[in-house]
């Protein structure tokens, strides 16, 4: 009998809070790295340029409110990619990774929804923590944009969770303790242009952010920071695509993890 | 028989040589995730720089990101490395075995400038593309070794002393990434002290990489040092050498509490 998914998001729940409690310093952390990430992005342009250059390249009203709300999200995609793809990782590193595997539970099921929890509490702190600075120098209106971001968030994870779940398969097939996965969290944020218009990449690049989940929910955060009420259409065009995104990257993923579980099985590789 | 201090360190080079071979996939991982993160935030700064302005301030940005690359490496790799070296019962190992824990953990040093010397050469490609030769167009190469040779003894000696902290207290790993991105921008490395606002000149003339980070900009673009040529090229000196003295003295009375209380950094930093 598998184990239910109910079972698996609580046991995960239980174990991260247990993580957090002996690990204060790693909360704060999450808390503080979207403003660290601001605070570097917009210092080091301020000394150097000004807020006037960026606002005309990157075609926004509002820079600051453009990079808080982007560290954010991609602090919290670093979350979500971490917490996945980190997974198979960290168990085979501790060696319990055969145990898992090894569950009557589907390997997919597990991966999925044991990272749900910390990839939901990832999300909220990144976004949440924002709101004290956004509301400073948005006033309300900025918090309720902050507030859209955070529901835009939660669903950009859903693809998100799909493509970490890809990224896992991979770290699953190659044996050994070797980390391979880091590198797709910064490529990731780099082709979906976190801080620049995605028109200054190579031209390759720009295709692969296409299929990159978190280029459309920056491109909301662009939007956010453009106008001040958007177009309704401008949203729900986003949201479409990203629905297509998570039935595309969950049918993949599940399959690829399913074909290279069985095959290192077979090899002897977990 | 007692090794000799020659032995001693082709032993830990060794070892770190083949630690790098074994975990090739790892490291080139780590050298992609550099140049990766390199990239965003080169390209996000370059979005505040008007396009007449780009060839002048591009390569500032660029070393002040490869010193801070040098700087953070070693925390990672030297200070991050010391947990795996501590929870593995290597201190005691090799204290039994008369071998100084600091010369293995400096050692770390090999694989840290290794991987920031592919990075930095793999992005300087990338942006010679992006923003043309201006970046590799350097006023005075002999003042660019000096600084960078300085930042790199002040960066292992930082390492060292946080690893010789991490064996008597439980240092956080966090606090120490949190650490090190203040230290880019108020520590004078990504911005040239004379652009810093007053209060923040202050505090980056504390930070000890401040005036080597002078001396490299200074050989890169011309940019006078903030407290004068002569006077940064003095202080530098004097910092390199207090920290390289300091480090040592700090580990060596680590390594005597060790003997005596034993290791106690417990968990994950």
């Amino acid at each position: 009998m598998g184990t239910s998914v109910w079972m698996i998001l609580r046991a995960n729940f239980y174990s991260l809070v247990c993580w957090y409690k002996n690990n204060k310093w790693l909360l704060v952390s999450i808390v503080i790295w979207p403003y660290l990430m601001s605070f570097v992005i917009l210092a080091m342009g301020v000394l150097y340029g000004s807020l006037e250059s960026f606002k005309e390249r990157l075609s926004i009203a509002n820079p600051v409110l453009y990079v808080l709300t982007t560290s954010a999200i991609a602090m919290s995609s670093v979350g979500i990619i971490d917490a996945v793809a980190n997974f198979t990782i960290y168990h085979r590193w501790i060696g319990t990774l055969p145990y898992l595997v090894m569950t009557p539970t589907k390997t997919y099921k597990v991966l999925l929804f044991s990272s749900i929890p910390e990839s939901m509490i990832n999300i909220t702190l990144s976004v949440v923590a924002i709101i004290p600075a956004v509301a400073y120098f948005e006033g309300l209106l900025g918090v309720a944009k902050v507030t859209m971001v955070l529901l835009i968030v939660y669903i950009g994870m859903m693809p998100l969770l799909g493509l970490s779940i890809l990224i896992a398969s991979f770290t699953l097939g190659i044996k050994g303790e070797e980390d391979v996965a880091s590198s797709l969290t910064p490529f990731i944020l780099l082709v979906s242009g976190v801080f620049y218009p995605i028109e200054i990449l190579p031209r390759i690049l720009q295709y692969v952010s296409t299929i990159m989940p978190t280029r459309y929910v920056i491109e909301v955060a662009r939007i956010l920071a453009t106008y001040a009420i958007p177009e309704a259409k401008l949203l729900f065009a986003l949201l479409y695509l990203l629905a297509i995104l998570t039935i595309g990257y969950n049918s993949i993923s599940a399959l690829t993890l399913r074909s290279i579980e069985k095959w290192a099985k077979k090899r002897g590789g977990i | 028989m007692k090794a000799s201090v020659v032995l001693k360190i082709r032993a830990i080079l060794w070892l770190h040589a083949l630690r790098f071979l074994r975990y090739k996939l790892s490291l080139t991982n780590y050298v992609i995730t550099i140049i990766l993160w390199y990239a965003i935030f080169v390209l996000g700064a370059l979005m505040f720089i008007p396009r007449e302005q780009l060839p002048q301030i591009a390569p500032l940005t660029f070393w002040g990101l490869v010193m801070w690359n040098i700087i953070s490496n070693s925390v990672w790799l030297i200070g991050g490395w010391t947990w795996f070296f501590v929870s593995q019962g290597f201190v005691e190992e090799h204290i039994l075995l008369n071998t100084k824990p600091s010369l293995v953990l400096i050692g770390r040093a090999f694989t840290g400038l290794l991987v920031s010397t592919i990075a930095t050469i793999l992005v300087m490609i990338v942006f010679i593309g992006i923003v043309g030769k201006a970046i590799v167009e350097i006023h005075n190469s002999v003042l660019i070794v000096i600084g960078l040779v300085e930042i790199v003894i002040m960066a292992i000696c930082y390492g060292l002393f946080l690893a010789a902290l991490s064996f008597i207290v439980r240092v956080p790993g966090t606090l120490l990434d949190v650490a090190n991105f203040m230290v880019f921008i108020v520590g004078g490395i990504g911005v040239p002290i004379h652009r810093l606002p007053n209060v923040l000149k202050y505090v980056a003339i504390i930070i000890p990489y401040s005036h080597a980070a002078e001396i490299v900009r200074w050989g890169i673009a011309n940019v006078e040092p903030y407290l004068g040529t002569n006077l940064e090229l003095l202080i530098s000196a004097v910092i390199t050498l207090s920290m390289l003295i300091t480090s040592i003295y700090v580990f060596e009375v680590v390594e005597n509490h060790v003997k005596r209380y034993g290791v106690r950094a417990i968990g994950r930093m």
